[in-house]
């Protein structure tokens, strides 16, 4: 065999002690004990299992090591780790927890931290999540910090490449109903290519007719400034 | 002294092994020292990352003399991972010798169409020697995680306990007497890998 079976990759996501199921990266709803909820999935015999801190970046928290070091005491799994992640230090401290693999969200536009925790680690345990999502246009932009900032989506992914960076994650944000519904990398290029499009399509929808010729918001767009606004949600 | 010690030299998931040792109410402990390793019952030889790094990281701790003394002294050995490769001869990967326990060699998986290297995920094995104390109990179907991009093959079949398919047959699996090696991860294996250790720990 030349390919293994899919894996099948639950993701939660925690804060403070309590697992939390958020909409559109919106609206926290308390649904437990996160440990207990990792211990129900290793019950499960799930392949791999992701538990993210979603608010240790806005708090700008250290990760909560005791909480981490819970989760591989339940989990008989490949287990990764992600939120607030700064550091190779930090990375190195995760792992030697027993941890498998570490996600890299916000500090992963600085490309050094990936290329430089890839290089001692190796890029099999590091992930880099992209956060997508839908603006008002219809346009998708890849975001950082709980989908409070974005940033230039094709630049941060050409980084992320040229770091060497083992896996990534993409997460759709806009998806209704749904906090995120990981995508598989390559089945959904138009989405994994972030922002370096949207220029083609607003053009090709202003040729059908289907978009104004001129609004407030392409002039914000014509001035540059619109890959660095905070997300109009 | 425990019942299981596993070997610290710096690299490698000590930890997630005393998990799931302690699970199967397994009494273990984590040596980093000679002494230790000289005085213990069973011995677990995590590794992780280049090949290179783990033999050198074992040599300067002072370690590789203390495992060659173990396993000559046929308590049961048993390497995980690049733990396994460090058994073996040497490995393609790296230009310092293995310690030579089992006659096998670690090579690059060779390149083919449609293969992504490293080997990741989710794999059956075969069980080649079901009479092998760690061979116990052990279904047809399980199934183990595994990381990896080098694979080893053993000189002699009977050195070969386990196999699995990618691109290419492979040792999952190595024994020679009280020494055995695996290159999937029975601490991230679920019920199959706590059913190995189980194994090796009462071997």
């Amino acid at each position: 065999m030349n390919s293994l079976r899919p894996r099948v990759i639950p993701c939660l996501q925690f804060s403070g002690g309590e697992l939390l199921k958020t909409r559109r990266f919106r609206d926290p709803q308390y649904l437990g004990d996160p440990i207990n909820a990792v211990k129900l999935f290793n019950d499960l015999e799930c392949d791999e299992l992701v538990v993210v801190d979603i608010r240790a970046t806005l708090e700008r928290r250290e990760p909560d090591y005791a909480m981490i070091e819970e989760f591989a005491a339940e989990a008989f799994m490949p287990l990764t780790y992600g939120g607030g992640i700064t550091s190779v230090e930090q990375i190195r401290c995760i792992l030697s927890i027993g941890i498998e693999k570490v996600v890299i969200g916000a500090a992963a536009p600085d490309g050094a931290l990936i290329a430089a925790a890839a290089a001692v680690f190796g890029s099999q345990s590091i992930v880099v999540a992209i956060d997508v999502k839908k603006t008002l246009l219809g346009r998708r932009e890849v975001c950082t910090r709980s989908g409070t900032h974005t940033l230039a989506g094709a630049a941060r992914l050409r980084r992320g490449d040229a770091a060497g960076r083992g896996r990534r994650a993409v997460r759709a944000i806009h998806r209704p109903g749904r906090c995120a519904r990981r995508l598989r990398p390559g089945v959904d290029a138009g989405r994994e290519r972030g922002g370096s499009d949207s220029g083609d399509r607003l053009r090709r929808r202003r040729q059908s007719g289907r978009y104004p010729r001129s609004t407030a918001l392409e002039q914000r767009r014509r001035r540059g400034g619109w890959h660095y606004v905070r997300a109009a949600r | 002294v425990a019942e299981v010690s596993i070997l610290n030299y710096g690299i490698g998931n000590a930890g997630s092994i005393l998990n799931m040792l302690r699970k199967l109410r397994v009494s273990a402990e984590i040596v980093s020292a000679p002494a230790p390793v000289a005085a213990a019952q069973r011995l677990v030889m995590p590794g992780i990352g280049a090949f290179d790094a783990c033999v050198q990281a074992l040599t300067e701790a002072g370690l590789r003399e203390a495992v060659l003394e173990f396993a000559a002294s046929k308590r049961p050995l048993l390497g995980i991972c690049v733990g396994m490769q460090m058994l073996t001869l040497g490995s393609e990967e790296g230009s310092l010798p293995g310690l030579g326990l089992i006659r096998a060699h670690t090579a690059r998986f060779a390149a083919r169409e449609g293969l992504r290297i490293p080997h990741m995920g989710w794999d059956r094995v075969h069980w080649l020697l079901p009479a092998h104390p760690l061979a116990c109990n052990m279904s047809e179907d399980s199934r183990f995680y595994f990381v990896h991009s080098f694979r080893v093959t053993c000189e002699s079949p009977a050195n070969c306990l386990a196999t699995c398919e990618y691109g290419e047959e492979f040792a999952a699996a190595i024994a020679s007497d009280n020494v055995a090696g695996v290159q999937f991860h029975p601490e991230k294996s679920h019920r199959f890998g706590l059913q190995l250790l189980k194994n090796f720990a009462s071997a």
